[in-house]
């Protein structure tokens, strides 16, 4: 299994791990889990544990770009890989603090988290495209 | 991979991508406040998640990658199985305009019994691909 399937996946698990802690929190009697936290959850639960397998197996097992390059740009798998979890982290910290804080800077955090998540996105379709394709 | 994975991946990656384009300009929306109204995409956001993205891209490859027939159609009968794809999609297109452009409920139902006949026909071929060639003890 090459490097960057097995950091998607192993950061999968560790998304997977804290979306199941929030719900603890949040489901805790009078745990007082933030308001935000909420829908951070389920986005740390579907692109933070599901679409990341989903991108390791897919960088992992889907038929090889060429001969010297079988993975494709290896770059922008990279580029997707901390992109889309920086954005989730950012979107974790500040979103709850939007919520209790009218605050313009968690909101531009929000923002760049936004663009990050989007940009990762991107990246991972434009390099698994091709990949996509019979043998 | 087969023709009909080729075309469930690849749509899947589309839905993915105006998916993520529509969550992404939600999540901005909520940092910066500015219109509101936007949040009218919201439901079109998780159906092309779930349903495009998610749901789609793992038929497509349990389709390519689960145990063949040994004879006959190797992945089963092919025309079920593209009759699933066609279904599927017409059901998630359907289901955000009945959602987002036209807040009609009943055409929405309408859309939900289109993916659930897809799925059916889907469950159909890939049923009996679930299976094993080792002599069980």
């Amino acid at each position: 299994m090459p490097k960057i399937a097995r950091y998607f996946l192993k950061a999968g698990l560790l998304h997977f791990l804290l979306a199941m802690g929030i719900l603890v929190w949040l489901s805790w009697p009078n745990g007082n889990a933030p308001v935000g936290l909420r829908p951070a959850f389920y986005h740390v639960l579907m692109v933070g544990w599901i679409s990341q397998v989903i991108f390791g197996v897919s960088l992992w097992m889907f038929p090889r770009f060429t001969k010297e390059k079988p993975r494709g740009f290896d770059l922008l798998s990279w580029f997707a890989f901390w992109t889309i979890n920086a954005g989730l982290l950012l979107r974790l910290l500040f979103e709850p603090l939007l919520y209790q804080y009218d605050g313009s800077f968690a909101g531009y955090m929000i923002v760049f988290s936004a663009v990050l998540q989007w940009a990762g996105s991107l990246s991972y379709t434009v390099n698994i495209w091709n990949r996509v394709r019979g043998k | 991979m087969p023709t009909l994975s080729i075309f469930f991946i690849r749509a899947s990656l589309i839905y993915f991508l105006i998916g993520i384009t529509i969550g992404a300009i939600l999540l901005a929306e909520k940092g910066l406040s500015t219109y509101s109204s936007i949040w009218v995409l919201r439901s079109a956001h998780i159906e092309l998640a779930l349903f495009g993205w998610i749901i789609q891209l793992v038929m497509g490859t349990a389709y390519w990658i689960l145990p063949r027939h040994p004879e006959g159609p190797p992945r089963g009968n092919q025309y079920v199985a593209w009759l699933a794809f066609i279904l599927l999609n017409s059901g998630i297109i359907l289901g955000v305009s009945a959602i987002w452009l036209l807040n009609n409920p009943d055409l929405e139902a309408i859309a939900r019994l289109v993916q659930f006949v897809g799925i059916g026909c889907f469950a159909f071929v890939i049923w009996p691909r679930v299976l094993t060639f080792r002599k069980e003890n």
